[in-house]
């Protein structure tokens, strides 16, 4: 299990990767797990993800153009990789299986 | 802050940070996506929080892979492999000699720990005021009197209309405040009546009279109620929290209202208009509650006079703010004309004022006048200490320069070594500084273990109230980074210098032996550390007698077991009434075998008098008057208090007049008169004008000092009356203490119901006095013990490493027929010259520092050369058992086994 698995706030950034497209930078990352949650977080939080899920390889990154805004510097982006899918689908289907085993009446009340 | 450039920047030092974290893999995207976030912050947050959230992130991002990351880049670099090497190392070698280590380690703690803790104590006595806002344009007016061209006193109390006479005639003043004192000096008791159940009565002593803009002027921080309004209209009153508290649990005080007694018959009933903070505990002045003095103004006809727009009566502490980057200097030049216009009549009666600023942050260390509303600090033993912080700290960085030099030997082959393999010079250096560092690292760390230990301590000994918390203040802190980074340096560099400058082909011969000059060196330190000590000891011993003799000194009454008894608050209400309750009691407590004496009084000594009265001879004329303190007493005032009479009598009751004319006066008020001797005075007419009286002198007792014995006996009346009873004075059997508390007990029960019975010993409260002395007693003798301490260990350390270097000479010299007598004193003789001159270095300053510190008495002890004496002594045996543990050991050494090392 070691390596595969996926803490709630990797699983967010992970999906939102996947979501994003090629638009994925921890900016861009950030604005859109904090719109969605209505969190605060600090972008460190969002780099030590990125770089971690990069490590564990569920994601991959190449350097894209430098603007103005970011005093000329250029930014990584970042991609799902296939292994990032398998992984995102398996926790998917992982909660839908326990989804299936709640009794009913529980999610009644 | 300040930029010159248009577009704005983040933090310098953030990014400056973010650098030395980052590996370069990283660096450019995360810089890039950290700014990228500052300029949308910008635009939403504003500059400010853009950069304060810059900062932010980046201490955030110190995060393991980050630095792990930039470890595994620097490994790269040989600098950096070097430093866990340099680590290693600095461990092995500490841990090789655990003594030497510890006698380092604990040495530097002791000292660091100690000056941190001197620096809080001062830190909190110099922060008083701070947190008024512009305290430094606030000053309170004090008023300096001459009669006769002799100077009388110098009071921080004023006339009431000092301050807004100032606002009005001179456009630099643009506010005044002022506050009249009752709390500390009449028997208050406030109640809440309206309540339900039992009416809540408290007793209050910070308690003061406050005009409108004592509250914006001081920057109370209010709870509710506005401050500028809420003293405004008479019967209003501002409270604090905890006072709120008291009367009110959580009910909303704004709009209850509380009632005023006191023992002059006031009686105001007054709305609760706000409720403040409660105040910190860095200030002079301290209340918890104030009431309007647009109160006071409906008192009685002329009230308004008395109190707002009359230069007569001077008893309201006065304060003005000015316009920032006022000429100090030339506001009070002008002050003269102020009292030429408003009390022109001064000339007539051959009096002075001169009126003085005084800047409200040095109130509490400088200010030592007439009617003060608390005790306040003095400068100069903050002085005194700062400097003794400043020595500890020195000594242990001495030290640890001593030590580690000394221990020269023992890294030489090390050094030797390292350069053979070619290390240069400067990365020897860095490695015997980065040792410096690790070690006074672990020696700040064991510091703040020190500190927290000796924290109870601490609070007691200094007096600080608790509620200051240490960790809580950022100055210290900085004070701690700063006496490492230059601890670590300086202490490092001498060392570091000393040892990478060994010649590698000596070193690994093993000729290697010190030099002279690091000898001469070592010498002069060992010097510096106890003419510290020695110096410190004098000092202690010096500050002692000082305190000796203050409690001990003839000051004119006798405060054996006497107990003191406040007036009761809840007495009759007619005055006859009254005065029957206050000679019963009296009369039945004389009738007790274990009591005594009984005397009511209009005093307690130690305690500020009440009322001073301007007073002359009969026949000299009008306005040519002295001030003299007044006394209230009846006829067993003299007798129970142990006063001696020098001429004429006490107040009699075989002289039925006495009860309306008799006076006695001090001696010192003899003179102040204008009369030759005591025995002149007896008979005359005294006029005390401000009181619209007179009386006739029939007895002249011996000064006795009132106050502590900072200041001189001041020249005083004693006005007959019998009933002026604020306190009850009760002189008892010095062996019978506990049966006659009971039986005063039982009577005050008896004759005052309901009235709680509380007491206190007179010594005890006069002693009181002497706090901020026994704060700087008790701290200056802790200080002394650490610095000798501290002084030991490098002195132990020092001699076991001239007995190790020694030890092939005292094979020899045994062997050749040596005793061990004879070996320990060739080993001491050496320790025992450097003592003899660090004390002929340390006398004249001491010497000089003390005799300037007893100026500050009036009545003070002389320095005694005994104490010198002493001093050297204790420090020469203190000296040989620290050194007698190496020097005995290495004495009895076997000549076989020390010829057999090396």
């Amino acid at each position: 299990m070691k390596g595969t698995y996926l803490g709630e706030f990797e699983e967010l950034v992970l999906l939102t990767v996947a979501m994003l497209e090629d638009q994925g930078y921890a900016i861009s990352v950030k604005q859109e797990i904090e719109q969605r949650t209505y969190r605060v977080i600090n972008l460190s939080a969002i780099h030590s993800s990125l770089y971690r899920l990069e490590k564990k390889g569920f994601l991959n990154s190449r350097l894209g153009e430098s603007t103005k805004v970011r005093g000329g510097k250029r930014k990584r982006i970042f991609f799902i990789t296939p292994y990032g899918v398998k992984s995102l689908k398996e926790a998917k289907s992982l909660r839908q299986d326990i989804w299936n085993s709640i009794p009913g009446y529980v999610l009644q009340q | 802050m300040s930029y010159n450039s248009e577009v704005p920047s983040p933090p310098r030092i953030a990014k400056w940070f973010l650098r030395q974290l980052c590996a370069n893999r990283w660096l450019e995207e995360i810089e890039g996506d950290l700014e990228e976030e500052f300029f949308l912050n910008i635009q939403r947050k504003g500059l400010n929080r853009a950069r304060r959230i810059y900062l932010y992130t980046v201490i955030r991002s110190i995060r393991i892979y980050l630095i792990s990351e930039r470890i595994k880049q620097g490994q790269k670099q040989n600098k950096n492999v070097m430093f866990l090497n340099y680590l290693k190392i600095t461990l092995r070698a500490l841990m090789k000699n655990r003594v030497y280590s510890f006698i380092n380690i604990s040495g530097l703690a002791i000292g660091i720990a100690g000056a941190l803790l001197i620096f809080n104590y001062i830190s909190f006595e110099t922060s008083y005021e701070e947190f008024v806002e512009d305290s430094e344009d606030i000053y309170r007016v004090s008023l300096e009197f001459y009669q006769n061209g002799e100077f009388v006193y110098h009071s921080a109390e004023n006339y009431p209309p000092v301050g807004e006479s100032m606002v009005n005639d001179f456009p630099e003043v643009i506010q005044w405040a002022h506050l009249y004192n009752m709390g500390s000096k009449n028997n208050v008791v406030i109640t809440y009546e309206e309540g339900q159940g039992q009416p809540i009565k408290i007793k209050h002593r910070k308690f003061l009279y406050a005009s409108p803009d004592v509250l914006p002027m001081f920057s109370t921080e209010m709870i509710s109620g506005n401050a500028e309004t809420a003293l405004v209209e008479p019967f209003t009153m501002v409270i604090s929290e905890s006072t709120a508290q008291k009367y009110f649990g959580n009910e909303d005080p704004i709009g209850k209202r509380l009632r005023l007694r006191d023992d002059d018959y006031n009686n105001e009933n007054c709305l609760v208009t706000g409720v403040f903070k409660d105040l910190p505990p860095n200030t002079h002045l301290k209340y918890d509650v104030l009431i309007s003095t647009a109160t006071l103004y409906g008192r009685f006809d002329g009230a308004p006079q008395r109190y707002k727009t009359g230069w007569v009566r001077k008893d309201f502490y006065s304060y003005i703010k000015v316009r920032p980057n006022t000429d100090i200097a030339a506001l009070e030049a002008k002050l003269p004309s102020l009292l030429d216009k408003y009390m022109p009549e001064l000339a007539q009666r051959n009096a002075r004022h001169v009126l003085h600023l005084q800047p409200l942050n040095r109130i509490h260390l400088d200010s030592h006048l007439a009617d003060e509303a608390e005790l306040n600090g003095d400068a100069e033993p903050i002085t005194f200490l700062s400097i003794i912080a400043i020595f500890i700290v020195v000594i242990a960085w001495v030290n640890y320069i001593n030590l580690a030099t000394s221990r020269s030997l023992d890294r030489a082959r090390e050094v030797g070594i390292r350069k053979v393999l070619g290390s240069l010079r400067g990365q020897l250096i860095r490695q015997f500084l980065f040792e410096s560092i690790i070690i006074n690292l672990l020696a700040v760390v064991l510091a703040l273990g020190i500190v927290a230990l000796a924290l109870p301590s601490f609070y007691q000994v200094s007096g600080i109230p608790k509620e200051v918390v240490i960790w809580q203040n950022g100055q210290m802190w900085m004070m701690l980074a700063i006496v490492f980074l230059v601890g670590s340096f300086v202490s490092g560099f001498y060392p570091a210098m000393v040892l990478s400058s060994f010649k590698p082909v000596s070193t690994l011969k093993g000729k290697f032996r010190n030099s002279g000059a690091g000898v001469f060196l070592r010498k002069g330190l060992v010097i510096f550390q106890f003419a510290t000590s020695a110096a410190l000891i004098i000092g202690t011993l010096t500050v002692n007698k000082q305190m000796n003799y203050m409690r001990s000194a003839d000051l004119g009454f006798d405060m054996e077991q006497t107990i003191v008894v406040e007036q009761a608050a809840v007495a009759d209400s007619t005055p006859g009434g009254r005065n029957r309750q206050i000679n019963t009691f009296q009369e039945q407590l004389k009738a007790n075998p274990n009591i005594k004496a009984v005397a009511s009084s209009g005093m307690v000594p130690g305690k500020k008098l009440r009322f001073q009265a301007d007073t002359r001879g009969y026949y000299k004329p009008r306005g040519e008057v002295y001030p003299l303190d007044i006394i209230g007493g009846g006829y067993e005032l003299v007798e129970t208090l142990g006063m001696d009479i020098i001429a004429g009598r006490n107040f009699s009751r075989e002289f039925p007049s006495d009860q309306d004319t008799a006076l006695l006066v001090t001696r010192s008020a003899v003179q102040t008169l204008g009369y030759e001797s005591p025995e002149d005075i007896i008979g005359q007419t005294l006029v005390l004008e401000s009181f619209g009286d007179a009386g006739i002198v029939v007895g002249v007792v011996e000064d006795y000092n009132h106050e502590s014995l900072r200041v001189k006996a001041k020249p005083s009346v004693f006005v007959f009356s019998p009933f002026w009873a604020e306190y009850f004075l009760i002189r008892v059997e010095e062996k019978s203490v506990p049966q006659a508390l009971q039986v005063v007990e039982s009577e005050w029960n008896a004759v005052f119901p309901g009235n709680p019975f509380d007491y206190f010993f007179l010594d005890e409260f006069f002693n009181n006095q002497y706090r901020s002395e026994q704060q700087f007693q008790s701290l200056f003798s802790v200080f002394s013990v650490l610095a000798i301490l501290i002084g030991c260990l490098g002195l132990f350390g020092l001699s076991a490493f001239t007995a190790m270097q020694k030890t092939k000479e005292i094979g020899i010299r045994k062997v050749l027929g040596a005793s061990v007598q004879g070996v320990f004193y060739m080993l001491s003789k050496e320790f025992i010259v450097l003592i003899l001159i660090s004390n002929v270095i340390a006398w004249p300053i001491i010497y000089f520092a003390m005799d300037s510190w007893l100026q500050g008495f009036e009545y003070r002890t002389t320095i005694d050369f005994l104490v010198f004496a002493l001093a050297l002594i204790v420090v020469i045996i203190v000296a040989l058992i620290t050194i007698s543990f190496q020097t005995i050991k290495s004495a009895r050494l076997n000549p076989v086994e020390s010829l057999r090392y090396e």
